[in-house]
């Protein structure tokens, strides 16, 4: 049976560049770095206390019609948790992450919590959230309806 | 701080196809299905137990990262834990996944079967070694 993603894919056009924004700016580890001969380099990254793990594979990516989190529901990024969405802001923008998806350049308060988008140096797209009590409530039924 | 990954996109053609592949032949969960006015559908699914949701987008590559669905990915794939590789590997098979090898793969890190979705994006299952020091490739 199928019980959990470990690895998903971060396609970026350097792997060393994205290997440095990952680790120094926004603060993930480096996981599994090796190259077996004739092989891409296999590098891996996670987040303290998360098993996941992304690949930065060394790639090119071009997508027709590239919505973002400013799409609202339905674009294509990836989106992970904070317990300070202003914060996280205020110090990534200190270190240079580009915060300018669509219309928004910071964060901004939704009825379930505070979120805020950016992008890495290769376009792909994140949303940051920090949920409130609606949006934790909220997570929770939906699991326990599950 | 950023705590922990929450929702992971995947590009697709067609939304509906894509649920019954992840649906009705991997077994993933529907999880979220909406669409507000003027915007495009949220549709997310997950195996069953897994808090990361995959948002499945509806869009196009004008410039494609992926390897065809036969050569190796490359390492742009998704990976998936499994308790039994190869009882996944039969299951699927008999509901019309093709699979790169004509059978699960031993390596230092346990059991593995490479496979793609109904829009060539690269999958695989891991069944993991019980004891392992390997630090390389999953």
């Amino acid at each position: 049976m199928i019980e959990r993603l470990t690895h998903a894919p971060l396609v970026v056009s350097d792997q060393e560049d994205a290997l440095k924004f990952y680790t120094d700016v926004l603060g993930f580890e480096k996981r599994a770095d090796y190259q077996r001969p004739g092989k891409p380099r296999w590098l891996t990254i996670g987040l303290k206390g998360q098993d996941l793990e992304f690949i930065l594979v060394q790639g090119e990516f071009k997508i027709e019609s590239h919505l973002g989190p400013e799409a609202g529901t339905g674009g294509i990024h990836f989106a992970f948790t904070t317990d300070d969405c202003q914060g996280d802001y205020e110090k990534l923008k200190a270190r240079g992450v580009n915060f300018r998806v669509g219309a928004y350049t910071k964060p901004v308060k939704q009825s379930w919590g505070t979120s805020v988008t950016f992008k890495d140096p290769d376009g792909n797209q994140f949303a940051l959230v920090q949920p409130n009590i609606v949006g934790k409530v909220y997570t929770a039924v939906s699991r326990l309806k599950r | 701080m950023i705590e922990k990954a929450t929702h992971v996109p995947i590009i697709v053609s067609d939304q509906d196809r894509a649920l019954q592949f992840y649906t009705e032949v991997l077994g993933f969960e529907k999880r979220q299905d909406y669409q507000q006015q003027g915007r495009p559908r949220y549709l997310t699914v997950s195996p069953k137990g897994e808090e990361i949701e995959f948002i499945v987008v509806k869009a196009e590559y004008v410039v494609d990262p992926r390897a065809s669905p036969l050569a190796d990915s490359g390492g742009n794939h998704w990976v998936f834990r499994t308790n039994d590789c190869r009882k996944d590997f039969e299951t699927l098979r008999a509901r019309g996944v093709k699979f790169k090898d004509p059978a699960p793969i031993e390596s230092p890190y346990g059991i593995t079967a490479y496979f793609t979705d109904s829009d060539g994006n690269h999958l695989s299952l891991l069944q993991p070694a019980q004891k392992t020091t390997w630090k390389g490739e999953a």
